[in-house]
């Protein structure tokens, strides 16, 4: 049990740094973060400034609460969800062959380009967001007094 | 049968969670958009927004020079302020892609007047940077003077600065 929590909380803190990471670059440069929006080609232009205000504090807020261990269960859906859209984001852009850079950890323009590594590694901390997800459910089914039978026992 | 129960909860639980986490997110990032000095707009109109995907213009020297005599121009060299201090066209502005937010208003109310960007030669990717930064804040009528400084320097046409 106390193995799944520590599991559990490794897994946190990998997803939850590195969303306030991402949420944070985003957050500073609102203008870089639409320009490599943007460079995907997949969003309408009326949608693309929206989203650069909203999703970094989105992404930091996610971070945030997989870090303190708040929300956790919405914390890792949300994670999953995002991953999720930046793979078919990536994989289409891939696709195409677009020449873009990321725009993932830095909003750079002249920044590496994407790669089928960049996919590898959203699939890699998908996974993990998932298993925090699953690790939540599997813990809260467990019911507190099997952590210590002989508290039973007790009057 | 209890397990499928439990998962059930925990993704109700979490669905709401989320949808929590994402209103508030949404509102820290309007609010923090609205007050910020390099605040994108959010509702441009139709055409205008496409800004942001369309190329930047390009312009070449003689054309700069022809509006630099007219005066009908701000200048925005993206060089470091040491290699500005050392030598820039007259009257340009500094500012590097990034800090645009001091300067926004600035830039603002010289609107009708082009906006020329500039950095050190066309292999410098600052001064188109700068471009496409000004363009997703609203500001549509920037050029970038791909032949940069030297290029200007070198034809022997008016400079400031302490060389």
């Amino acid at each position: 049990m106390s193995q799944m929590k520590a599991i559990s909380l490794v897994a946190r803190l990998l997803i939850g740094v590195t969303f306030l990471y991402a949420g944070i670059v985003h957050i500073a440069d609102p203008s870089g973060f639409a320009q490599a929006i943007a460079a995907y080609r997949i969003l309408p232009a009326w949608a693309i400034n929206p989203l650069a205000v909203s999703m970094p504090w989105v992404e930091a807020l996610t971070g945030l609460s997989l870090v303190g261990g708040r929300k956790t269960s919405g914390a890792s859906l949300l994670a999953s969800l995002m991953l999720t859209v930046f793979a078919a984001a990536l994989t289409a852009s891939l696709m195409r062959g677009l020449d873009i850079s990321c725009g993932c950890f830095t909003t750079a323009p002249e920044a590496e380009k994407i790669t089928w590594w960049y996919l590898l590694r959203d699939i890699a901390l998908l996974t993990v967001s998932i298993a925090i997800f699953s690790l939540e459910a599997y813990l809260s089914s467990s019911p507190p007094e099997s952590q210590d039978p002989a508290t039973k026992l007790k009057p | 049968m209890a397990a499928d129960e439990n998962i059930r909860q925990v993704l109700g639980k979490g669905i709401w969670q989320a949808t929590t986490l994402v209103i508030i997110g949404i509102i820290f990032g309007l609010a923090v958009n609205a007050l910020r000095l390099d605040g994108l707009p959010l509702f441009t109109r139709a055409g205008s927004s496409q800004t942001v995907i369309k190329p930047i213009e390009k312009i070449s020297l003689p054309d700069v020079f022809q509006l630099y005599t007219r005066k009908k121009v701000v200048f925005v060299d993206t060089r470091d302020p040491y290699d500005f201090a050392q030598g820039h066209i007259p009257r340009a502005l500094n500012i590097q892609p990034g800090t645009t937010g001091a300067m926004i208003d600035a830039l603002r109310s010289s609107q009708g007047k082009p906006i020329i960007t500039y950095c050190s030669g066309p292999d410098c990717p600052l001064a188109e940077k700068l471009a496409q930064e000004l363009k997703t804040l609203g500001i549509s009528d920037v050029k970038v003077m791909t032949e940069g400084w030297y290029a200007w320097q070198n034809s022997g046409y008016p400079v400031e600065g302490n060389p």
